[in-house]
C-alpha cells in the first residue's frame, strides 16, 4: 500500500524522528543506571566474597550483610537520624560561622594594609597550628555540648576560607580598577561590584575543598569528648567500645553518603553563582 | 535626555562639548631600579569643544599618558589640563573613556555593563538608566544583546559595549585609548563609521589615541604626531577632508597623501 498523501508521510516522519531522537537519550539513562547499579553490587559482592574467602573474624571485618543489618536496627530505632541531624548542625553552623567570620576578616584586611601587615604573622602562626590539636582546649572552654564541636569545625574552615578570599579580593586587574577609578566609583562600590566578584572564584575554591574537612571536624570533636548529644562522630565512639565493627562500618557509609551530599550542594551553588565564569 | 537615533550629520559646533587645554604637560615616571623616565616633555596643545582629535605615534611616545592625565586617573609631574574652564585634578563627570581592552564585568550582563557608569553616580532613575541603555544598544547596533554575558560576545561586539559605556552618561569628552586595536581591519573599519554617526550624532570633543595613521586621517578634524624620548608633540595636522566620511574616501589621493605626510613625521 503506497502513501499518497504527502501531509500524512510528513506526520509520519516527523513521529519517527522525534521517538528516534528521545530513544537513545532515554536509553543513555538508562545504560548509566545499570552500569552505576551494577558497580555498586559488584563492590558489595566482592567485600562478601574477600570476608568469606578470608575467613576474616567479622569482629574485625563485618562483611556487607552485617553491616546493613547494624544501618536497618539504626535507622529504625530513630538513633542514625538523630545523630545525623546532630553532626550536621554542628558541620552546617560551623561552616557558615567560619565562612562568614574568614570573608568579613579578609574584607578588612584588604582594605587596611597596616592591620595586615600587623596580623599577618599572628596569622601565618595560627595557620600552622595542627587544628585538631586545640580540640581539648575547645572542650575546655566550650564543655562537651555542641559548642566545642562548632568551634572546632569553625577553626578548621577560617584559615583556608581566609586566605583564599584575600588572593581573590587581591586579584582584580589593574583595568578594573582603573575603570571603576575613571568614573569615579567610591572604595565601597568597588569592593562590592568588582572585588567581591573577582573574590568569589576564590572563596568557593576553599568551600569546595574544606567542606569535607568541616564534617571530619565534628566527627573528630565527638570522638575527643560529647556528653549527652549522640551524632554520628559518638555513635562510632560507643561502638568501638563495643567492640562493633560492623557499627561503625554502617555509621562510615553514612559519613560518607552526607560528605558527597554535602559537596554536591557546594558544587551545585558554585555553579549557580558562578554562572558567569564558566567558560562556554 | 531626548536622543535621537539619527544617521544625518548633526551641528559641526558644539555648545556643551568642552574644550581641552593642555598646558606644559611633563610627566616623570621612576621605574623599579629608581632611574627617571620622562614620559612627556613640556607639551602643549588646545582642542576646541566638539572637536575630533587623533594622537598617534609609535609605542613608548608617551601618548598613553596625555590620556591618563587628561582622564584625571594620574597626576602631571609639571603642568595642568584645563577641561572647560576646570582644571583636571581628578577623573570628571564630563568624561566618558574607553580603553584598549574592552574591560568589561563578566559577572554582570551587558546592560548592566553599559549601565554601570549611571549606577555608580547614582544619579538617574532606573526607567531612565533602562531607557538610556536600550538607546544605546541600538546606537552600537547590538539591539537585543542586553541579557546577554560579556563572555557570549565577540570581541567586537565587546568593543561596542564598552563604548556604549563610555557613553551612558552622555559625556561632553570622549577619552578612547587605541579602542579598536584589537579588532580585525573589517571590524575595525565598520567600527570607524559607527564611531563617526555616534559623534555626528552628539558631537563630544574626542582624543583618539591610535598607533594606526589611516584610522587617524580617516576619522579625525586634526591629528596630532607624538615623537617619543622624550614624549612630545611634533606635528599638528588639519584634516580637510569633507564630512560626513565615507568608506570609499580611503581610496583617494588626497586621503594617501594625509597618510604619507603624517607617517614621514613619525621618527622611526
Amino acid at each position: 500500500m503506497a502513501m499518497t498523501d504527502d501531509k500524512v508521510r510528513g506526520a509520519g516522519m516527523m513521529a519517527v524522528t522525534l521517538a528516534g531522537l528521545q530513544r537513545p537519550r532515554l536509553a543513555m539513562i538508562a545504560q548509566q543506571i545499570t552500569i552505576k547499579v551494577l558497580q555498586l553490587l559488584g563492590g558489595i559482592l566482592a567485600w562478601e566474597m574477600l570476608v568469606q574467602g578470608l575467613d576474616v573474624d567479622p569482629r574485625i571485618v563485618p562483611g556487607p550483610a552485617e553491616v546493613m543489618r547494624s544501618l536497618w536496627g539504626l535507622t529504625v530505632s530513630g538513633i542514625l537520624i538523630g545523630a545525623i541531624w546532630v553532626t550536621i548542625q554542628q558541620t552546617v553552623i560551623g561552616f557558615v560561622v567560619g565562612a562568614l567570620l574568614g570573608i568579613v576578616l579578609a574584607v578588612v584586611l584588604s582594605e587596611v594594609p597596616v592591620l595586615k601587615m600587623i596580623l599577618q604573622p599572628y596569622i601565618v602562626a595560627l595557620q600552622a597550628v595542627p587544628k585538631v590539636a586545640v580540640a581539648p582546649l575547645f572542650l575546655i572552654w566550650f564543655g562537651f555540648g555542641m559548642e566545642s564541636k562548632i568551634a572546632l569545625v569553625i577553626s578548621i574552615l577560617f584559615f583556608p576560607v581566609l586566605v583564599n578570599a584575600m588572593a581573590g579580593l587581591d586579584s582584580t586587574s589593574e583595568e578594573q580598577m582603573e575603570l571603576m577609578k575613571a568614573y569615579r566609583a567610591t572604595r565601597w562600590q568597588t569592593l562590592l561590584r568588582v572585588k567581591v566578584y573577582v573574590a568569589l572564584p576564590f572563596v568557593f575554591a576553599a568551600f569546595e575543598v574544606s567542606l569535607v574537612l568541616a564534617l571530619t571536624a565534628a566527627v573528630v570533636a565527638e570522638l575527643l569528648g560529647s556528653g549527652t548529644l549522640v551524632g554520628l562522630g559518638t555513635l562510632i565512639k560507643i561502638f568501638d567500645a563495643r567492640m562493633n565493627s560492623a557499627g561503625i562500618f554502617a555509621v562510615l557509609i553514612v559519613l560518607s553518603v552526607l560528605g558527597v551530599a554535602l559537596h554536591a550542594i557546594v558544587v551545585a551553588a558554585s555553579r549557580h553563582f558562578l554562572s558567569w565564569s564558566r567558560p562556554l | 535626555m531626548n536622543m535621537q537615533i539619527s544617521q544625518t550629520a548633526g551641528n559641526a559646533t558644539s555648545t556643551k562639548a568642552s574644550p581641552i587645554h593642555v598646558s606644559s604637560l611633563t610627566k616623570v615616571f621612576k621605574t623599579r631600579t629608581g632611574d627617571e623616565v620622562t614620559a612627556l616633555a613640556d607639551t602643549s596643545f588646545k582642542i576646541a569643544g566638539g572637536e575630533f582629535v587623533s594622537i598617534v605615534g609609535p609605542s613608548g611616545c608617551g601618548k598613553s599618558t596625555v590620556m591618563r592625565i587628561i582622564a584625571g586617573l594620574i597626576d602631571a609631574s609639571k603642568g595642568a589640563v584645563l577641561l572647560g574652564t576646570d582644571v583636571v585634578t581628578a577623573p570628571s563627570p564630563e568624561i566618558g573613556i574607553a580603553f584598549q581592552k574592552a574591560v568589561l564585568l563578566p559577572w554582570l550582563s551587558v546592560a548592566r555593563n553599559i549601565a554601570l557608569p549611571a549606577e555608580l553616580e547614582g544619579r538617574m532613575s532606573k526607567a531612565d538608566i533602562n531607557a538610556r541603555v536600550e538607546q544605546l544598544l541600538e546606537m552600537v547596533r547590538l539591539t537585543g544583546v542586553g541579557q546577554r554575558f560579556p563572555g557570549e560576545l565577540s570581541g567586537g561586539m565587546q568593543q561596542r559595549v564598552s563604548i556604549a559605556r563610555a557613553l551612558m552618561t552622555e559625556p561632553s569628552v570622549l577619552l578612547m585609548d587605541e579602542p579598536f586595536g584589537a579588532l580585525d581591519a573589517l571590524t575595525r573599519e565598520h567600527m570607524h563609521d559607527e564611531l563617526l554617526a555616534i559623534w555626528e550624532y552628539s558631537h563630544p570633543t574626542v582624543v583618539f589615541i591610535t598607533h594606526d595613521i589611516g584610522e587617524a586621517v580617516y576619522l579625525s578634524d586634526r591629528v596630532l604626531v607624538m615623537a617619543s624620548r622624550p614624549g612630545r608633540v611634533v606635528a599638528d595636522i588639519r584634516i580637510d577632508l569633507p564630512r560626513p566620511r565615507q568608506p570609499n574616501l580611503r581610496g583617494e589621493p588626497h586621503f594617501a597623501r594625509l597618510g604619507a605626510e603624517i607617517r614621514a613625521l613619525i621618527p622611526h
